[in-house]
């Protein structure tokens, strides 16, 4: 188990490397600069001296070795735009990313079992189609779209939820919060959701095709006891690596549903840096991105040792 | 006997073709040709495929004949009857600028279905090079490949084609490059795990054995039996391309007006949603339709080609 988490964690360093390299080679091969410098209401000298200052005029090489660098020293740098420390601008949109996402993933988990569930016992029911034709528009619809439709009948025809922000300018109480979480959650779920439930639906009938859920019936075990504790536990091993493929789609959905949403949370900081050119906080948001993946994807398979018994770390 | 083999070859083409008689039958015209009749019976079945076949060829119908069908230049402004309703002069009204709306949607049609199908291309090509070659060669060049691809599925595809686009400026040829360039990695993992598993196949051993030189056996022996695959990752990419496409086009970074397409105009659309919800309405059913079809064929595909990655 040891030697398995420092593995792991070796690799995930090697990941994050190459992650760098490739945003860092993108983000300064492009012609132009920040927008930053490129204002006109900055005089040209003063930013070509600003440039210098900050080593944008060194070869790419150079600067991401001083960036490198800097980050072995915990150090991710100052944004360019807001002249603050990256770290400050990420925890200050951290927790409001944290809450959407995990709403819709815990939305997606507990509606894609009961899709999944119900579709693979009542299998080519009309419930089971139902659960089909949900998953395969939950595939295919265009999340931002998604959102200014509900907006338009939940905001603007019944006047019942609002479109925009996180709560209400006077601050608002629970019940607030919860009214601005609903449509962006719902949203930003529907592609888990989807993914998810076509999952769950093929591995319980994989699983329940098995000798060991016909002897839990034969000793007189009650159903729902077989499908939960017998069924479902093993049905969702691989649901689980899906659960965690699916994270990285999860973020980048919430650059969008964030968008549509006015949100304010880590999707809009990271299309508004991407849009300035502020590459020090770009960099800081792959990096942070990229951790809460490989993290994710670590704890999957931790996941999987705990449900399969069988499959040992080494 | 012989009545049976036929039945069997019937009933399992598939395997028939791929495993059992090896390379031998894929010689023969005949055989294949009645593989994909076989294969097409069985693609028949899913009707919610023939479905999506259908929606298809409609809207590509309808976008190789735009200058036809549309009732109006797509770009020309009737200033007079700017946010006009429905009516038998606009069948769905005109937009903010006064321009037709029916009009626009055919026209947009255009670029969004097109950047999905090149885009998926520019995917594919990509996957199968890189994917043929880590497979193939092995080794050093497979560990350094396959750990490239690890750390490209790290960053969500969608922030970064986000972030080239912002930073290199959005253009019809640029979102064609990122998103191809964003999305060839899961091609890249399924062309390595076919061709894994077809250089332990006798004949790719026997053409090994008479010289064929690794290329050839790439492009004859190895790579066909990774087409089944392809071609199903590649249906279900186009649903995809469509989908990054028009939501990049919705945050500006797509193709820029007055060239309409299904996803800038929705990205004008948020503002009048007060007055005019029905403009946002029909680009997203559009889009919506066009991947529901592309995902239902491709699922299909799936089902037909592929029954060992199949969902049930």
């Amino acid at each position: 188990m040891t030697t398995f988490l420092i593995r792991r964690l070796l690799q995930s360093v090697l990941l994050l490397f190459i992650v760098s390299v490739v945003i860092f080679t993108i983000v300064h091969a492009a012609p132009g600069g920040p927008a930053v410098l490129i204002n006109p209401e900055i005089d040209p000298r003063t930013a070509q001296e600003f440039a210098e200052q900050l080593g944008l005029n060194d070869p790419v090489p150079v600067q991401y070795g001083r960036w490198l660098g800097n980050v072995a020293r915990f150090d991710l740098g100052l944004s360019l735009q807001h002249s603050v420390p990256t770290t400050t601008l990420i925890r200050e949109r951290f927790p409001a990313s944290l809450l959407l996402a995990g709403s819709a993933m815990a939305l997606a988990t507990v509606v894609a079992l009961v899709l999944g569930i119900v579709s693979a016992l009542k299998r080519y029911s009309v419930w089971d189609y139902s659960a089909t034709l949900v998953a395969f528009l939950g595939l295919s619809v265009p999340g931002f779209w998604l959102g200014i439709m509900l907006i338009i009948v939940f905001s603007v025809k019944l006047g019942w939820l609002p479109s925009s922000g996180m709560a209400s300018d006077q601050g608002g109480g629970f019940v607030d919060r919860v009214k601005h979480l609903v449509m962006p959650a719902f949203v930003l779920s529907t592609f888990a959701v989807a993914q998810l439930a076509r999952y769950t639906r093929s591995s319980m009938i994989e699983v329940l095709r098995n000798d060991y859920i016909r002897t839990a019936r034969a000793k007189g075990l009650s159903e729902r006891i077989v499908i939960l504790q017998h069924a479902l536990r093993n049905a969702l091993i691989p649901v689980i690596t899906v659960l965690a493929v699916t994270t990285p789609r999860l973020i980048g959905g919430a650059v969008i549903t964030e968008t549509v949403f006015a949100w304010p949370g880590m999707g809009r900081l990271a299309a508004n840096a991407a849009f300035t050119r502020d590459y020090p906080l770009v960099m800081a948001i792959t990096m942070c991105v990229a951790v809460l993946v490989i993290t994710s994807n670590l704890l999957a398979d931790l996941c999987y040792g705990m449900l399969d018994p069988r499959i040992t770390f080494k | 006997m012989a009545g049976q083999t036929i039945e069997r070859a019937r009933a399992a083409p598939a395997q028939v073709a791929g495993t059992d008689r090896g390379v031998w039958s894929r010689e023969g015209q005949s055989s294949s040709r009645s593989g994909v009749r076989a294969l097409w019976r069985r693609f028949r079945r899913n009707r919610l495929a023939i479905v999506g076949i259908v929606v298809l060829m409609a809207f590509y119908g309808l976008a190789f004949a735009a200058p036809w069908v549309a009732p109006h230049d797509p770009d020309r402004i009737f200033l007079m009857q700017r946010f006009a309703g429905p009516s038998a002069e606009h069948w769905l009204g005109t937009d903010e600028t006064g321009r037709d709306v029916f009009s626009r949607l055919i026209y947009g049609s255009r670029v969004s279905l097109t950047v999905g199908l090149i885009a998926t291309l520019v995917a594919v090509s990509i996957g199968t090079i890189l994917g043929a070659a880590a497979g193939y060669a092995g080794g050093a060049l497979d560990a350094v490949l396959m750990r490239f691809v690890d750390g490209m599925l790290t960053i969500p595809t969608f922030f970064l084609a986000l972030l080239v686009l912002a930073v290199f400026g959005p253009s019809l040829r640029n979102l064609v490059i990122v998103i191809g360039l964003t999305s060839w990695m899961i091609v890249a993992r399924v062309v390595r795990s076919e061709v894994l598993r077809a250089k332990q196949e006798e004949f790719v051993g026997a053409a090994r054995s008479i010289g064929a030189s690794p290329l050839r056996i790439l492009r004859f022996h190895v790579l066909p039996q990774a087409v089944p695959s392809l071609i199903v990752s590649a249906t279900l990419g186009v649903a995809h391309a469509i989908i990054v496409e028009s939501s990049l086009s919705y945050l500006g970074l797509g193709v820029r007006p007055p060239t309409s397409t299904w996803g800038n105009m929705l990205s004008g659309s948020q503002a009048y949603i007060w007055n005019r919800p029905d403009l946002a309405l029909y680009p997203g059913l559009l889009i919506l339709l066009s991947v529901l079809a592309f995902n239902m064929v491709g699922d299909a595909l799936r089902d037909t080609l592929d029954p060992r990655q199949s969902g049930s």
